[in-house]
């Protein structure tokens, strides 16, 4: 994507700092023309440093500055003056229509930059009511249009993960009560030597319960190399999707332990409801 | 003292939807505090329900007949829920199998402090008692060992220790030689009667086996859900009224 932009139009006020890798930023007196200054994945593609020459849509640029790598937008953005992003983008125009246009007067966007304090949406109002054929968006706007795309996303990912524990719940359940059924002599030699219901139900609970955390432990294991190397992968892409908190971790992993838990107490029930005299003649 | 005392234990059980077994028909017991009794009889005798009801392990059946009477020590055991049978077992009883039973992933210690656990003993008193009881059995250097390390004479030594640690009032033992050749049965006999003798410890038997039945102060007699015989040695009297 090619950007342009008179430098210091903004007096400033814009609060996305940008480093550079290398070379420096465009100033005002580069107007009139042909530099640019790329981002980092751009840079890579095109294999350019400071003083190279790149073509862009025909047109020869210097590289005058290479940004360091913000994994967002300005990645894959080359930045040249404002005169020069105007001719290059008079020329995609069909010619009926650029004839028509001033090429110094051609603008694909305005930012605005409200003073401090002063209410976004009354300036996004304002302008929507009275500019024709111009539709402001607020960063209120913005952050909705990408939480869409990233609620879409989370809300797959928490499917599949509730999938997941619907599965592993079910599994310890079964598990559970293969092993109180295999264990049904000991049980009752316990309930025959004085072992009260309470205190079998207690042993088989705490047991699906460790069941749980060593699972959840080793989910949070895999799941965290997963996460690592899914973002390594993604990283030169700028595409890094997975973030693991340590509020994450600790609650997944209480969350395992607690549905083990839960998993276990239907066949701890069963168990301690055993005669014990029935119990200790199981073969 | 009467240690032991029961009246009018019924059982019946039931098989199925129209098939019950009256497995205990009426029965009426005694033990003394420091007996040694043996009751024996036939398959289906009732002699291990008696076992059972004595061992609080099932209630008897209040219906069908005078309500039942059971008194441990003088309490009244017959009517107890659940889980206050299960604290009395668990403090005031011991049990031994013919199957061992021991927990097979514990070692002898541990099967041992099972029984101090359950009767609210633990720490260092549980761990003495338990070195303690089976160091009496014999068997103190084999603490670490799991059943499956030890032969059957062993683990029923274990068995013996575990129902003897928390000194209970009484020891149910039933058919305690089933599974031993005689040689072991000679010594896990000995066992018991050593108990009985040095220790004044009450043990009531179910056996098969005539020489366990020599063994014991008395042998109580079985037969199809009643006592036939009580043992005494004034037993004729006591034979001619229970034969009904």
């Amino acid at each position: 994507m090619i950007t342009g932009g008179v430098a210091g139009a903004d007096k400033g006020r814009e609060t996305f700092k940008l480093n550079y890798a290398t070379g420096r930023a465009l100033t005002p007196q580069d107007e009139g023309s042909n530099v640019v200054v790329l981002g980092s994945d751009l840079a890579r593609q095109f294999k350019a440093s400071v003083g190279d020459t790149v073509t862009l849509r025909s047109v020869q640029f210097k590289v005058v500055g290479v940004l360091e790598p913000t994994l967002t937008a300005p990645d894959n953005e080359a930045m040249v003056p404002m005169a020069a992003a105007q001719q290059l983008y008079i020329k995609t125009l069909p010619t009926l229509v650029a004839d028509k246009l001033n090429v110094s007067e051609i603008a694909t966007g305005l930012v605005v930059y409200p003073k401090p304090g002063v209410d976004p949406q009354k300036i996004a109002d304002e302008i929507n009511a009275s500019i024709p054929g111009v539709t402001p968006m607020t960063g209120a706007d913005f952050d909705k249009q990408i939480g869409a795309a990233t609620s879409m996303l989370n809300s797959i990912l928490i499917g599949i993960g509730l999938i997941s524990l619907l599965v592993g719940g079910l599994s310890v359940i079964n598990t559970m009560a293969m092993s109180v059924a295999e264990r049904t002599r000991e049980i009752g030699i316990k309930r025959a030597i004085g072992a009260s219901r309470w205190r079998i139900r207690r042993e088989i609970v705490i047991e699906s319960a460790i069941i749980g955390l060593v699972g959840g432990l080793l989910g949070l294991g895999l799941g965290a190399v997963i996460t690592y190397l899914g973002n390594e992968a993604g990283r030169s892409s700028a595409t890094i999707l997975f973030d693991l908190t340590a509020g994450t971790a600790i609650s997944s992993v209480a969350f395992a332990t607690i549905l083990g838990a839960t998993a276990g107490f239907i066949p701890a029930w069963h168990a301690s409801r055993l005669d014990p005299v029935t119990a200790l003649r199981y073969e | 003292m009467t240690i032991l005392e029961g009246r009018n234990l019924r059982k019946t059980y039931r098989l199925s939807r129209r098939n019950t077994v009256e497995a205990l028909k009426g029965v009426e017991i005694s033990i003394d505090a420091g007996e040694m009794v043996a009751i024996m009889g036939p398959s289906g005798s009732g002699k291990s329900t008696l076992m059972h009801i004595l061992g609080l392990l099932h209630a008897p059946d209040p219906n069908h007949g005078p309500a039942p009477e059971l008194r441990l020590a003088g309490e009244d055991v017959a009517s107890l829920s659940d889980n206050a049978r299960t604290k009395v077992r668990a403090r005031r009883m011991g049990f031994v199998f013919q199957d061992f039973n021991l927990v097979p992933t514990l070692t002898a210690l541990e099967n041992v402090l099972l029984a101090s656990d359950y009767a609210g003993i633990k720490g260092r008193a549980a761990r003495a008692a338990a070195l303690e009881a089976l160091g009496l059995v014999g068997l103190a250097d084999r603490a670490g060992h799991k059943p499956s390390e030890l032969s059957g004479g062993e683990q029923q030594r274990v068995a013996i220790a575990r129902a003897l640690v928390n000194r209970p009032e009484i020891i149910l033992a039933d058919e305690p030689t089933g599974n031993l050749d005689s040689d072991r049965s000679a010594e896990v006999l000995a066992l018991l009667r050593q108990f009985n003798h040095e220790h004044g410890q009450t043990i009531v038997l179910v056996t098969h086996d005539s020489e366990v039945g020599a063994a014991c102060d008395r042998v109580i007699r079985m037969r199809d859900g009643r006592i036939r015989d009580y043992g005494h040695r004034a037993a004729s009297v006591m034979a001619t009224e229970a034969v009904a």
